[in-house]
């Protein structure tokens, strides 16, 4: 509902801000409009009127005095009021209170030179509605001249919505891990956040309005303005520095390393900078940590970007390959391999990268890598997947295996030379065991006759003439036939003693209380004219060889027996103890013992602790025991006194028992 | 002796175990002995070869007593001899000698001797175990008469 009556004589436009740019627009088309096409005034004046009653801001005109004169429908819709409550009101009516006193006089002073412009040049501006609320504005005025004189036009945008928009990305960047700065076309700090308080030491009203070099560490001030406004000619998002180091300067004059973004914000107010700067100090330690660590390393590190460009070695790789580090930087990776792999390098090189975890290099391949001198050297490589702000890099660890290469092949030598000294010692053993064999079998044979001959001969003599023999020639007799069946049996107990040692050992788990029955049984000629108390305690089933553990108990019991031959009361007690996890026999008697200084002696071969006279026996079935019982991996000791009996104890197999007589 | 059968032969080149053997079995009422003293000799015997070309075959000893260790052709060659022919391989053979080896025992039963014994040093033990052997084999042990026999192996 415009007045049709009005005069439109002209209207001047100009834009102050983003919300009114459409109003500026259709004003622009009205006028346009206004000016080609339609010569008739009215018609322009309806023409005039339906624009600005369509338009999305509010459109308030306002006569000299202050009265509302025209108002359009978002008007109302701002406001709350009819555009009749509303006709010839003062404009003041929309004022809040506490501005409202200043008003007139703003007004006056826009009548005195009338031009657009937008109202209230930076302070906030509001309306008051019909309900008293109140609406953050922005209010641009055009001087409207008619044939009624001059008026002005206020083109009224809401900017709740901007406002809240703004607060929003206040709080983003107000709480954003980064500081953030945003600063104005001319340098100067508009606005920060708590983490740029905190990263530069100032609070944010110290730093707001300051220049931005204020943050930049004095030696490179001269600079910065040059290259602030190189981004403003051309504002687009872009880290700062370009691979530089960049540092920020504190309140306290220190310096911390950052990382800086540069976002262009274009706004209302025109084109600013958003920078994000992030203290890298942590990031800068840790690659420092980084640095050192690979440089410290003791083999060749060599890192390498995605085109297979060294980046980085440590001073073994130096050592290693013999260049300067600074000669390997930038080089492709490719110069350190042996020219008959390079062709093929560069494709496992992107293998790696599309697949990029740690491993080894080669798959068992043998790998070498070229000296600056042109040598070859044996290496190994594991290669590590390195993740960076900068993208994949590989970082390869090289080692040279030439040592080991030739201790490999020292090792390889030398067990092939023991190889052949095994087989020569073999063949060497096997000889000896032919030749051992040949022995026994002419002692058997040979020797066993003419012991035969004289024993049987004497006896046919006896036989013959015994009776018609005096005493003494009798005794000689005897003596010659005891002498030559104690060497049968010398004979006898050496082959068995031979033959054991030669036997192999089958184990198998055996009961040895059944082992010990059948040495019992064996011996019963010799106990039962004895008066003997046995004590036999149940003993376990072990992994023994079961024959061989016959010839052991014989022995052993054989032994007790006959050494307990003078006791009127023979008491023999077989039992076991568990030592150390493996199981020890005991054989015990009560006869005659033996002083402990011999104990040593009691395993060897023909070693008697006892006279002939007195205790028969050739001394070989200890020694056969003691072959025994190690050719089970075990062990046999004994423990005696004189005349208080003896202990003998041994083990199959397993540890060795921690007490030992 | 030729005109009887003899019932041992006796295969041994050590005298004085034969003489004890001999001893032994005559003592025991063994009389028809046969004293060869090595392998071939024993070969000779049993064949009707060189100086026992005038004996008549069939009569075979009833028991041979045959030493391993024997100069010229050895025991166990002998042995072998003994149960290749189908005439002479069901005489009961006893090696009755001086040494024990696994791998002669093994080798001699191999070939099919009756018996393996080593000879006791103690003379008494000795003269038992000959009286025993004579007496198991030429007394107690029923072999087949070579007429059911023959068949068989032919």
């Amino acid at each position: 509902m415009i007045d049709p009556t009005l005069p439109v004589q002209h209207a001047s436009v100009v834009a102050w801000g983003g919300g009114t740019a459409v109003v500026l627009l259709l004003v622009l088309i009205a006028s346009r409009v206004f000016r080609r096409e339609f010569a008739g005034r009215r018609h322009a004046e309806a023409r005039f009127g339906a624009v600005v009653e369509s338009a999305p801001s509010g459109m308030i005109m306002v006569d000299r005095s202050g009265k509302i004169v025209l108002v359009n429908r978002e008007t109302e819709r701002l406001f709350g009021y009819s555009r009749d409550e509303l006709r010839g009101q003062p404009i003041e009516l929309l004022v809040p209170n506490r501005m409202r006193g200043g008003h007139p006089q703003h007004r006056a002073g826009f009548f005195a030179d009338p031009r657009s412009r937008s109202m209230g040049a930076g302070r906030d501006l509001f309306g008051l509605r019909k309900d008293g609320t109140e609406i953050p504005v922005e209010i641009g005025l055009n001087p409207l001249e008619t044939d009624e004189g001059l008026f002005v036009l206020a083109s009224v945008v809401d900017i709740t919505e901007r406002k809240r928009a703004e607060a929003r990305f206040r709080a983003v960047v107000e709480s954003a891990p980064s500081g953030m700065i945003m600063v104005d076309q001319h340098g100067k700090i508009v606005l920060v956040n708590r983490e740029t308080e905190r990263l530069f030491g100032y609070s944010r009203e110290e730093l707001k309005g300051l220049p931005i070099e204020r943050l930049v560490p004095v030696r490179f001030q001269p600079q910065h303005p040059g290259f602030r406004s190189g981004f403003f000619t051309d504002p687009k998002t872009r880290s700062m520095g370009a691979g530089r180091d960049l540092f920020g300067l504190r309140k306290d004059g220190s310096e911390i390393p950052v990382e800086i973004g540069l976002n262009p914000l274009e706004t209302d107010e025109g084109l600013f900078v958003l920078a994000s700067v992030v203290d890298i100090t942590e990031r800068k330690r840790a690659e420092a940590r980084f640095r050192a660590v690979v440089e410290s390393a003791p083999s060749g590190m060599v890192m390498v970007d995605q085109h297979g460009k060294i980046v980085l070695v440590n001073r073994e790789t130096e050592r290693l390959f013999g260049y300067a580090r600074e000669e390997l930087q930038g080089l492709p990776i490719e110069r350190l391999v042996p020219g008959r792999f390079r062709p093929r390098h560069p494709e496992f090189r992107s293998g790696f990268l599309a697949d990029p975890k740690a491993r080894s290099m080669g798959a068992g391949r043998d790998l070498f890598a070229v000296r600056k001198d042109g040598r070859e050297i044996p290496v190994e490589i594991g290669l590590n997947p390195i993740e960076t702000d900068e993208g994949l890099f590989v970082l390869a660890s090289v080692v040279d295996i030439t040592e080991r290469k030739r201790v490999e092949q020292e090792l390889r030598r030398l067990s092939e030379n023991l190889e052949q000294r095994v087989r020569e010692r073999t063949a060497q053993l096997e000889l000896a065991n032919r030749e051992l064999e040949a022995f026994t079998y002419s002692v058997s044979h040979d020797l066993r006759a003419p012991l035969r001959q004289v024993d049987g001969f004497s006896k046919l003599v006896q036989e013959a003439v015994g009776s018609t023999l005096d005493e003494t020639t009798r005794h000689y007799l005897d003596r010659v036939r005891e002498g030559t069946q104690h060497m049968g049996k010398l004979v006898d107990d050496l082959l068995h003693l031979a033959q054991v040692g030669r036997q192999a050992v089958n184990t198998r788990e055996t009961e040895l209380d059944g082992v010990v029955r059948e040495a019992l049984a064996d011996l019963r000629p010799e106990i039962e004219t004895r008066n003997i108390q046995w004590n036999i305690g149940s003993l376990p089933a072990l992994e023994c060889d079961p024959g061989l553990m016959k010839i052991v108990f014989t022995n052993l019991l054989s032994n007790a027996i006959k050494y307990t031959r003078t006791r009127e009361q023979a008491v023999i007690e077989v039992s076991c103890s568990s030592s150390d996890g493996s199981t020890v026999i005991h054989v015990r008697d009560n006869g005659v013992g033996f002083r402990m200084k011999y104990a040593d002696k009691l395993f060897g071969v023909f070693q008697r602790l006892h006279r002939a006279d007195q205790f028969e026996g050739t001394g070989v079935g200890l020694a056969t025991v003691q072959r025994i019982v190690h050719k089970h991996g075990g062990e046999i000791w004994a423990e005696a006194e004189l005349e208080q009996g003896a202990t003998f104890y041994f083990t199959l197999g397993g540890s060795l028992p921690e007490a030992r007589g | 002796m030729s005109g009887h059968p003899v019932e041992v032969l006796l295969v041994d080149d050590n005298p004085s175990d034969a003489e004890l053997v001999l001893v032994t079995l005559a003592g025991s009422a063994f009389h028809r002995i046969c004293h060869v003293h090595d392998g071939e000799e024993a070969l000779d015997f049993l064949f009707c070869r060189a100086e026992y070309a005038a004996r008549r075959f069939e009569l075979l000893p009833r028991l041979v007593l045959l030493d391993l260790k024997l100069p010229k052709v050895n025991g166990l060659e002998v042995l072998r001899e003994i149960r290749t022919d189908p005439r002479t391989r069901l005489i009961p053979v006893v090696l009755l000698t001086s040494s024990k080896m696994e791998r002669d025992v093994a080798e001699g039963y191999r070939l099919g001797v009756n018996s393996y014994i080593q000879k006791p040093v103690d003379f008494e033990e000795f003269r038992e175990t000959v009286k025993d052997i004579g007496r198991y084999w030429l007394e107690r042990n029923q072999p087949p008469s070579p007429a059911t026999a023959e068949p068989e192996l032919i």
